[in-house]
């Protein structure tokens, strides 16, 4: 497993220019939220949508930033490597409804622990997590690579960067 | 019900054990076809049973049908691997160990039941890392507009649908329907699909197969250093049939 931790860019500020609603518990930014100059603009990791799709169906709630009115552009590759969406993680959330992040990263890891059975070479998660921090409106950027198993675990890491 | 069931199950399990034997490159080529055959027909058999069992509604049934036509299907590709090695086509034989390989995992998605076939992705795992040489593997990249669900034809994310599991008989995958451009070719150690990699490479007077190293005679585009190129000049498959994406 790896663990990279960095300054994130003021994820409420971005918003607040591309027009879009700010992030406040769970939400799924696109791979070009910095640079995009619109929401029309906005590209997704092809995985989001299985996200968007395990999220829903277990009730988790999820934010979507993008207009119901502007098509989801993904961007589609073949690696078997599987990168996830860059999960944007509300201090609320963490403070409040801890258990919802622990059942939000089960429902993944559960998912790609079924996906992965059967292969000779288990594939490598890669997916950023961006956390906001207290006080509000600071963001680090917590950049996973490993296992389901080790996703699973992520909790805790998450918690202590939302704390400061 | 429930015992014809498991008199069936415990009918097809005989049957491909019994076919299971011919799964090693010393065994007589004749043989191996003729096993192939067999195969080929249980497949047929179990497509019928599987549609029957779609029919009933029987989702558990579909979907212990659809396992056994992995497993089939994967001990047909596998056979046929080392026919194809014996017979000195290297090329060939590796579509059919990436196919058993993609079958042996579809197996495993399909129904709990096939969970043990786990342990023939490992070993096709080795028979790759022994048999052949080192491959390099290309991922095409590309921004898509629209993604269609294998299993009900809606935009995937919309509905409940999810990559890689079973749904009545069927493994979902995705379909992309519109394209909006190329976004890049990369080389990598782990791909999607292992059927899009270097083939040949180009060396003077020919060019040289990845797999056997033989050079096939002919003129060759080289890249000119006096137009600043450098490298070398492959050729590659972009796109074999990996349909199941993420």
């Amino acid at each position: 497993m790896s663990i990279d931790i960095e300054d994130a860019p003021l994820i409420h500020e971005l918003a607040s220019a591309l027009g879009c609603p700010t992030p406040k518990d769970l939400a799924l930014l696109p791979l070009n939220f910095e640079t995009a100059a619109a929401p029309s603009d906005f590209l997704y990791d092809s995985a989001a949508a299985t996200v968007r799709t395990l999220f829903r169906t277990s009730q988790i709630p999820l934010q979507d930033l993008l207009p119901s009115d502007i098509p989801r552009r993904h961007l589609s590759y073949k690696n078997a490597d599987w990168v996830g969406p860059t999960l944007f993680i509300g201090y609320a959330l963490v403070s409040d409804n801890g258990n919802l992040l622990n059942v939000a990263l089960g429902v993944i890891a559960n998912y790609l622990t079924d996906f992965f059975k059967g292969m000779g070479k288990p594939p490598t998660i890669k997916m950023d997590f961006v956390v906001e921090q207290t006080p509000h409106n600071t963001y680090r950027r917590l950049k996973f690579e490993g296992t389901p198993d080790a996703l699973s675990k992520l909790h805790e890491i998450i918690r202590a960067i939302s704390d400061g | 019900m429930g015992e014809t069931r498991v008199a069936l199950i415990d009918e097809l399990n005989e049957s491909v054990k019994s076919l299971e034997g011919y799964n090693y490159i010393t065994r007589d080529s004749y043989l191996q076809r003729e096993a192939c055959d067999n195969l080929t027909a249980l497949l047929r058999r179990l497509g019928d049973l599987k549609q029957e069992a779609i029919d009933r509604g029987d989702d558990d049934m579909a979907n212990t049908l659809l396992g056994f036509e992995c497993s089939v299907g994967f001990l047909r590709a596998s056979i046929s691997m080392w026919l194809l090695l014996k017979e000195g086509r290297a090329d060939d034989a590796w579509r059919r160990l990436v196919e058993a390989q993609r079958l042996v995992a579809d197996a495993v998605r399909a129904h709990p039941g096939f969970a043990r076939m786990a342990g023939h992705g490992k070993q096709l795992q080795a028979i790759e890392d022994l048999i052949f040489p080192p491959q390099k593997f290309m991922s095409l990249g590309m921004v898509v507009r629209k993604r269609l669900c294998s299993i009900c034809g809606e935009v995937y994310g919309e509905c409940d649908h999810l990559v890689g599991r079973p749904y009545m008989g069927h493994l979902c995958h995705t379909i992309v329907s519109e394209i909006e451009e190329m976004n890049h070719i990369a080389f990598v150690d782990q791909p999607a699909d292992k059927n899009a990699r270097v083939v040949e490479f180009n060396v003077p007077g020919g060019r040289k197969n990845r797999m056997t190293w033989k050079v096939t005679p002919g003129e060759v585009a080289a890249p000119d250093p006096a137009d600043g190129q450098k490298g070398l000049a492959v050729n590659a498959i972009l796109s074999g049939d990996g349909l199941l994406g993420h």
